[in-house]
């Protein structure tokens, strides 16, 4: 089946009411939470597995929506970005930049509306990108045997927490105990029980929607029950959106350079939207060079970064469907919720669920146009949902957290086991811990357990095996590359500026 | 911030003994595969272990150049809350708050637990008790909405309401 046909067959699903309902809602909730601070994609998607899950819809509708989530967020956290100053998700720091320096010269809704139009040319751009490589990805990757999945994952595992930002050995701290929680329950080659403490609850292991909301959702409403915020509340009247052709001249070919860059960055793992956007506004910034006025309210500056954050997000979906390896704490979320709807991502996903495929993607074309006609004319009305005050908004977030595990496992020992990962996620975040590699290591966890024991089985207990084919050597050079690259990089480039002294 | 760091890689240090510790006890009568159950669990120990002490042997101020970026800027708002409750009680109410809430649906039923625990968490938040608990009722009757007559599944009416004289179970 070509591409073509295939995207043709899969405007059939799409189109389909129920999905477009469910198209519509996934990125309206994704507007919403991607606007709200401390209400991220990642907290919405992991709530709405159970509750998806209770509803008893097919498995490609439930992708459609938790997709549209993950995309639509990308558009709603540019509008608290340019408002307020305060961005709704990490990836649109950059967009704060222009976005709000614009508001100040009270150009806000101008702001908005390239912001609106720049995503849509990232995200539409993106998914025509899914529709080529990911069937050719696909083709290379049916050759994968167990040890070129190990290493392919070791190195999505090593370039999320060497990428993060943040300190590495806090990222690998963070790994491991993702991998701790991934190994609780009966090991399923050995049968024995580990890390059960003779707990009937865990001997199946702790399920990664437990984990993730209790990490995520239940750590988040507790950091803010420490800060002391205010209400924030947008101040004056949206008037209607301004878009003027002017702007659209102007930043036409940085919205698309800008999606070029987004989508590269996004396919590899570890680096994600808020690497994408910053590589995109400095890439516009130099080739403006002095004409620019970037950081005083250039429309380009709101431009760029909206573009390439949102065809991230698209691009991190080629690993995720194509390979079954998730880059991104979202994705892997969106992994999790994958395996527990018994549909394995993969090189076989294509050919044997072409209705989950295309039908995802093609909802992915019309959720992009929808979201387009949501934050054109309707972003004022979008906006007053930010003054919904606080002492609603975050018993909101936690009160869903304990009724959608509830709803999912009536278990009280899981609701307790979540807060007891709320803890944890709270220490985390203030310890600057990050949470991603976390939840990385508990979805990839046990996947790579079993690929590793199998590729030494097979081999007799060989470890020559590990590192046996061109494709996982390339992986394995990969992983070492993100680990030591950047360090090198920059004691290099010490190493010259002390030298210039 | 290097205190807080400290500690989390003193902890880190200590779980990995722990995860050790607890590993070497699994044991398999004939081994299936070269590794065997313990592989993973050793390879988290090492983690943790490297990771601890590559964080206790750093010099001060090489750290992460945010290190503590969510604690370095303290609002100098007026504190949400009630009056008297100090962030961290705030924090250890609120977890009180949603264990007693988990604890309760089975008891109090989903509605009612889900009702009160809005109401407290609504007053933590710094809202006030009338708006909280209407807040409460509000949520309450939206999940059960969506819940029981949208998926159709079985919410606990509560333990206590079976024990009123007069009324059934259910």
């Amino acid at each position: 089946m070509s591409a073509l046909q295939g995207l043709w067959e899969g405007f059939g699903v799409a189109l389909q009411p129920l999905n477009l309902l469910l198209a519509g809602s996934g990125v309206g909730v994704g507007t919403v939470v991607g606007m709200l601070p401390g209400v991220g994609p990642i907290n919405a998607i992991a709530i709405l597995i159970p509750i998806t899950f209770a509803s008893g819809i097919p498995p490609e509708s439930v992708l459609i929506f938790l997709v549209g989530i993950y995309y639509g967020s990308q558009y709603g956290n540019s509008i608290s970005t340019i408002l307020l100053n305060v961005p709704g998700t990490a990836s649109a720091v950059v967009t704060a930049l222009d976005g709000y320096a614009l508001t100040r010269k009270g150009e806000a809704e101008r702001a908005l509306a390239v912001a609106a139009v720049a995503s849509f040319v990232g995200g539409t751009l993106s998914v025509a990108g899914l529709v080529f490589f990911a069937p050719t990805l696909s083709q290379v990757a049916v050759r994968f045997g167990p040890a070129e999945y190990f290493a392919l994952m070791l190195f999505a595992l090593v370039a999320l927490s060497s990428l993060g930002g943040d300190d590495i050995w806090k990222g690998v701290i963070a790994l491991a105990f993702g991998l701790l929680v991934a190994s609780v329950g009966i090991d399923p080659q050995s049968a024995v029980p580990r890390f059960t403490f003779g707990q009937l609850g865990l001997l199946d292991g702790i399920d990664f929607v437990v984990v993730t909301i209790g990490l995520f959702a239940v750590s988040e409403v507790l950091l803010a029950l420490g800060e002391s915020g205010p209400g924030q509340v947008v101040t004056g009247k949206l008037s209607r959106v301004a878009l003027r052709v002017s702007d659209l001249v102007t930043t036409g070919w940085v919205m698309v350079r800008s999606a070029v860059v987004g989508f590269g960055v996004g396919v590899l793992p570890g680096a994600g939207g808020t690497i994408a956007a910053f590589l995109a506004y400095a890439t516009e910034q130099r080739i403006a060079g002095k004409e620019g006025e970037f950081g005083q309210g250039d429309i380009r500056g709101v431009a760029a970064p909206e573009s390439a954050n949102n065809a991230a997000a698209n691009g991190s979906m080629i690993p995720l469907l194509t390979l079954g390896i998730p880059g991104s704490g979202t994705t892997a979320v969106l992994l999790g919720a994958l395996t527990a709807l018994d549909v394995t991502p993969g090189p076989q996903l294509i050919g044997e669920r072409p209705e989950v495929f295309w039908g995802l993607v093609a909802s992915m074309y019309i959720g992009n146009l929808l979201l387009l006609i949501l934050n054109l004319p309707l972003v004022g009305l979008f906006a007053r949902i930010l003054s919904v005050p606080r002492w609603v908004l975050m018993p909101g977030v936690a009160i869903l957290s304990v009724a959608a595990v509830f709803a999912m496992s009536q278990s009280v020992f899981d609701l307790l086991l979540m807060l007891g990962f709320g803890v944890i996620g709270l220490i985390f975040r203030k310890t600057s811990v990050p949470l991603a590699p976390a939840i990385l290591g508990v979805v990839l966890g046990p996947m790579m357990e079993k690929n590793l024991r199998r590729s030494l089985a097979l081999s007799g207990g060989d470890w020559g095996v590990l590192f046996s084919s061109g494709i996982a050597i390339s992986f394995w050079i990969a992983a070492v590359g993100t680990l030591v690259g950047p360090r090198l990089f920059a004691w290099s480039r010490a190493r010259l500026r002390a030298g210039a002294r | 911030m290097s205190g807080s760091d400290r500690i989390l890689a003193a902890a880190a240090v200590g779980l990995a003994l722990l995860v050790a510790a607890m590993a070497s006890q699994y044991t398999v009568r004939f081994l299936v595969d070269p590794l065997g159950p313990r592989a993973l669990p050793y390879l988290v120990a090492g983690l943790l272990a490297v990771s601890g002490a590559a964080l206790l042997l750093r010099r001060p101020g090489s750290g992460s150049p945010e290190g503590g970026a969510s604690d370095a800027a303290e609002p100098s708002v007026q504190p949400a809350g009630p009056a008297g409750f100090s962030r961290i009680r705030r924090q250890i109410a609120g977890i009180a708050a949603l264990s007693g809430y988990a604890i309760a649906i089975p008891w109090l039923g989903f509605m009612a637990a889900t009702t009160l625990a809005t109401a407290v968490l609504a007053r933590l938040f710094g809202g006030g008790w009338g708006r909280g608990l209407l807040t409460g009722i509000v949520f309450a009757a939206a999940l059960y909405a969506l819940f029981s007559l949208g998926f159709g599944l079985q919410l606990p009416a509560g333990r206590l309401v079976a024990l009123l004289p007069g009324m059934t179970g259910g």
